[in-house]
């Protein structure tokens, strides 16, 4: 009886006529951009860096820049080691090439959780390329969590894609 | 009027300008439901969420049943974790509008606001301590995500937990001396709870057991019952622990639920769901009896937070 009085009181009051208030918006300017050391990747003069064309020839693994994960997991699976180990190895051999790991995990469950998870991919990763002879100056890992799907909706098929960590180089 | 026995059960008198009707009804609805139940009303408080519409993320803040919103701040970057100060004055909240995760404080009658956690790696998961000085919140910046305290002006960070996993989302308990928090320390997400004043000696003591995934606790503000998201199979659902009994109760049976938040007279639970490929607010009784969808702006709704009695109770 109580119960029913409460939900009723409830209902009375979702008729009520709503007053439409306008929204107050803050419109935030960002800050400066992502500060990216571009000075740091310039070459001698005359623009891009020429390993630039090494890392997009579609017929090198460096132009591979994504690592995907099993469900709930942050390991790097062996059928992704020799593209990670590859990237590291390209860090080690050229000094003033720097990256940015960003991990992302697919939509499901709590969004801090996947934010600590995101971070934990980019991490395993930065690790895996630390230990193959990258600098740790040379690799910042961040997470995106589940807020920047590659894939949108439900199901593996589009989950699958999400659970990743990209590879990007600073100056691209 | 109790019409069956013929005597007054409540008076109250109000007088309010034309433009505060709507608050008025929610007062005397709140002394008509206390008066029969006994319970204390809370159709006089507001509800914090993100709504998503196109690239845009705005935090909002509206009356329990969902109208009367209003943006609090717009952006093109995700808002996640509101998180509403004991007086109901400030929302903490993470926002990525400068390309990473930093916790900010929002005073809502100025819309002043500073960061509160801005240091290096990500900052997220803010949470007020119940007399609202401190703020718990996770940060990467020392390894993996752990769990710091730091001043509401953004001074004298601490280190609270200390794991090799992940340390995330704490929810303080109603006398401020432990947290609840997530970690999956044990091998998968589980929630725990530590001690905030004795941390030199204190570990963390395990607390669900059902499953391999419970995440998301929010404390009753009675301090004997939690909150959280259970996986089951391939469901996020609802459920709530009482935590001398340890006893659980599943009280949904969507698909995707998450962000459970207690009414503060913990009688309902507020939490986000999908519709449709949409997400909606919905709230459940405690009890697992009644749901109802709110009512809200168009768009993706996630992230919902109850705020607290309004100060003249």
């Amino acid at each position: 009886m109580r119960k029913l009085l409460g939900i009723s009181l409830i209902v009375l009051l979702s008729a009520c006529a709503s007053q439409t208030t306008q929204p107050e918006v803050d419109d935030l300017t960002t800050g400066a951009g992502t500060g990216s050391e571009g000075s740091d990747l310039m070459g001698s003069g005359s623009g891009r860096p020429s390993y630039f064309s090494q890392l997009n020839d579609p017929n090198s693994i460096l132009s591979q820049r994504s690592v995907y994960y099993d469900y709930d997991s942050y390991t790097v699976n062996s059928e992704y080691r020799e593209l990670v180990l590859s990237h590291a190895r390209f860090l080690r051999d050229n000094a003033s090439a720097s990256v940015i790991l960003q991990g992302n995990t697919d939509d499901r469950g709590s969004r801090e959780y996947n934010l600590a998870l995101g971070q934990r991919r980019a991490d395993s990763v930065r690790n895996m390329m630390t230990l193959a002879g990258a600098r740790d100056e040379q690799i910042e890992s961040v997470s995106l969590g589940e807020e920047k799907p590659r894939a949108l909706g439900h199901g593996e098929s589009a989950w699958s894609q999400n659970r990743r960590t990209d590879i990007l180089y600073r100056g691209e | 009027m109790d019409v069956a026995k013929k005597s007054q059960l409540a008076g109250l008198a109000i007088t309010v300008p034309t433009t505060q009707l709507r608050m008025a009804a929610h007062r005397i609805a709140d002394v008509i439901y206390e008066a029969l139940t006994g319970d204390v009303g809370v159709f006089s408080t507001r509800i914090a969420y993100v709504l998503k519409r196109g690239n845009k993320y705005a935090l909002q803040v509206a009356d329990a049943d969902g109208y009367n919103a209003q943006s609090i701040i717009e952006y093109t970057e995700p808002i996640i974790s509101p998180a509403w100060s004991p007086d109901g004055s400030q929302l903490a909240y993470v926002s990525f509008e400068n390309k990473k995760p930093i916790v900010y404080v929002q005073k809502l009658a100025t819309r002043e606001r500073r960061a509160v956690a801005s240091f290096k790696g990500s900052n997220s998961a803010p949470a007020w301590s119940p007399d609202g000085k401190k703020l718990a919140v996770v940060l990467t910046g020392q390894g993996g995500s752990q769990i710091f305290l730091v001043n509401v002006d953004g001074s004298g960070l601490q280190r609270l937990s200390r794991s090799s996993g992940i340390d995330t989302e704490p929810s303080f308990s109603p006398d401020g001396r432990s947290i609840l928090f997530t970690s999956d320390r044990g091998g998968s997400p589980q929630i725990y709870r530590m001690s905030v004043t004795n941390t030199e000696n204190s570990n963390a003591e395990r607390l669900t057991f059902e499953g391999s995934y419970n995440v998301s606790p929010d404390f009753s503000q009675d301090g004997k019952s939690f909150t959280f998201i259970h996986r089951n199979n391939s469901q996020f659902n609802v459920a709530v622990q009482e935590i001398g009994s340890r006893q659980v109760q599943i009280l949904t049976n969507s698909k995707f639920d998450e962000s459970p938040s207690f009414a503060p007279n913990g009688k309902m639970i507020l939490y986000a769901t999908e519709i449709n490929g949409h997400g909606i607010l919905s709230a459940v009784s405690r009890d697992g009896q009644t749901r109802q969808h709110l009512s809200v702006q168009t768009g993706d709704i996630r992230e919902p937070a109850w705020g607290p009695l309004p100060t003249w109770k």
